[in-house]
């Protein structure tokens, strides 16, 4: 878990912005109708927070006092993200990295809460039973996002989403233009030739695309077992690396938060390492 | 325990709460339905944004954002405009558009410059392009100037 942590913690930083030139929050959105949250805006105070936030995300990775360290980061990083989205265009990249902390951040709360007597120690220092609840936490909210997105798309389009499949061939050409008016860099020349080749076969499209949606309301079976959590994860992983790829729509907290909790790289190892020593036994 | 079937293995009161939750609060940061490409009409829209001579710029070097944002920017603006008089995006006036997209313009200057980004000094076009299925194969699509300040 310690491993699980520290990548979480690497991602958090990265996912921090550099700057937030944002001084003003003209249409308020989630915590910035509760907090005025344009402080943050504030060169000083935003660099005052980030210079903060490695020491905290150290702390966090070593498991010393998640309420404080996790919970900077999560308060931090929910207002960032709080603010960016009151500027009038609600973007999706930070919502889920955000509810997984607060998720984990909600477990070791309520592990303190039991902790009775031993309440101090238990807050520096948590034993890895609690630890391992906030694991399962950060698991559940995950699977949660996942089965909100299928659901979502199955409610929004009145269940049509599979026969509306076809028209992601429009999604495409303004995704790849997006991309273009944004750097001015032509795009590659499959990207012109793709969305045709997807009007043409709409049944074809929707092959390959509704697995997607099977998957996204399948997430909950990750919480089943470690390599039903490895499968579904590495499933997951494959079709945002797809649409990463075909439509230039990148999901860099979902992929790394599906290589932490689902995939979990130190269970494999430790597979690996096991099967690779009973095969130089049975030799 | 993993010989448990896997229905009693999964936590289901604690992720309907949660999947109920996340649905019911909508698009209220953090919570979210993750509504990306939910839907898929017979339509799109992007927007970008040029010079005076209709020159496209690269929207994040100029101005540090994207034009995935803009788009979404202009129709926040122009839904919150029109609203007062129970209106929306689709059924604002032409001088209603123009007014968001002024309004947006000078907004992303503002953010440009603290971001220290190559803002342009001369005057700026927002445009917006609609793509359809072309009758005859292939894709139609639209321009239409939104504003230009």
């Amino acid at each position: 878990m310690l491993f699980m942590r520290a990548i979480c913690a690497w991602l958090m930083w990265r996912m921090l912005p550099e700057t937030l030139p944002f001084t003003t929050q003209p249409l308020p959105n989630g915590l910035a109708h509760f907090v005025n949250l344009t402080f943050l805006g504030d060169p000083a105070i935003f660099a005052t927070f980030r210079h903060l936030a490695p020491v905290a995300l150290v702390l966090f990775a070593l498991g010393v006092v998640p309420l404080l360290s996790l919970g900077f980061m999560a308060a931090l990083l929910t207002g960032v993200g709080a603010l960016e989205n009151s500027q009038g265009a609600i973007g999706h990249h930070l919502q889920i990295l955000c509810l997984v902390a607060i998720a984990q951040w909600l477990a070791y709360a309520v592990e303190l809460k039991q902790c009775g007597l031993r309440i101090a120690k238990c807050g520096l220092l948590p034993p890895i039973d609690v630890h391992r609840r906030a694991t399962q936490a950060a698991k559940l909210m995950l699977a949660a996002g996942y089965v909100t997105s299928g659901l979502t798309k199955l409610i929004a389009s009145d269940g049509q989403w599979v026969a509306q499949l076809p028209n992601i061939s429009l999604q495409l050409v303004k995704s790849h233009a997006n991309v273009f008016y944004d750097t001015l860099v032509p795009e590659p020349a499959w990207s012109a030739a793709l969305p045709r080749l997807i009007a043409e076969h709409p049944n074809l499209t929707r092959l390959a695309f509704t697995p997607g949606l099977l998957l996204e309301l399948g997430a909950f079976l990750a919480l089943t077992g470690r390599r039903a959590s490895l499968g579904v994860g590495l499933a997951l992983l494959a079709m945002h690396v797809l649409a990463r790829e075909v439509m230039d729509l990148g999901f860099l907290a979902h992929e790394w938060l599906l290589v932490i909790y689902f995939i979990n790289v130190p269970w494999l190892v430790c597979i690996a390492l096991k099967w690779f020593s009973k095969a130089g036994k049975s030799e | 325990m993993p010989s448990d079937p896997i229905w009693k293995r999964l936590p289901f009161a604690r992720l309907g709460v949660l999947v109920v939750v996340l649905l019911v609060a909508g698009e209220q940061f953090p919570l979210t339905r993750l509504p990306m490409y939910a839907t898929f009409g017979p339509t799109a829209d992007y927007y970008y944004v040029a010079d005076a001579t209709g020159q496209p710029l690269a929207c994040a070097m100029v101005f540090g954002t994207s034009t995935a944002n803009v788009k979404k920017m202009f129709r926040a603006r122009l839904n919150a405009l029109v609203a007062p008089r129970g209106a929306d995006e689709t059924t604002a006036t032409p001088a209603e558009r123009l007014q968001a997209g002024e309004e947006l313009i000078t907004y992303l200057r503002t953010t440009g410059l603290a971001a220290h980004a190559a803002v342009p000094a001369g005057p700026v076009r927002l445009v917006r392009v609609e793509v359809r299925r072309a009758l005859t194969g292939g894709f139609a699509q639209t321009e239409e100037l939104l504003a230009e300040k």
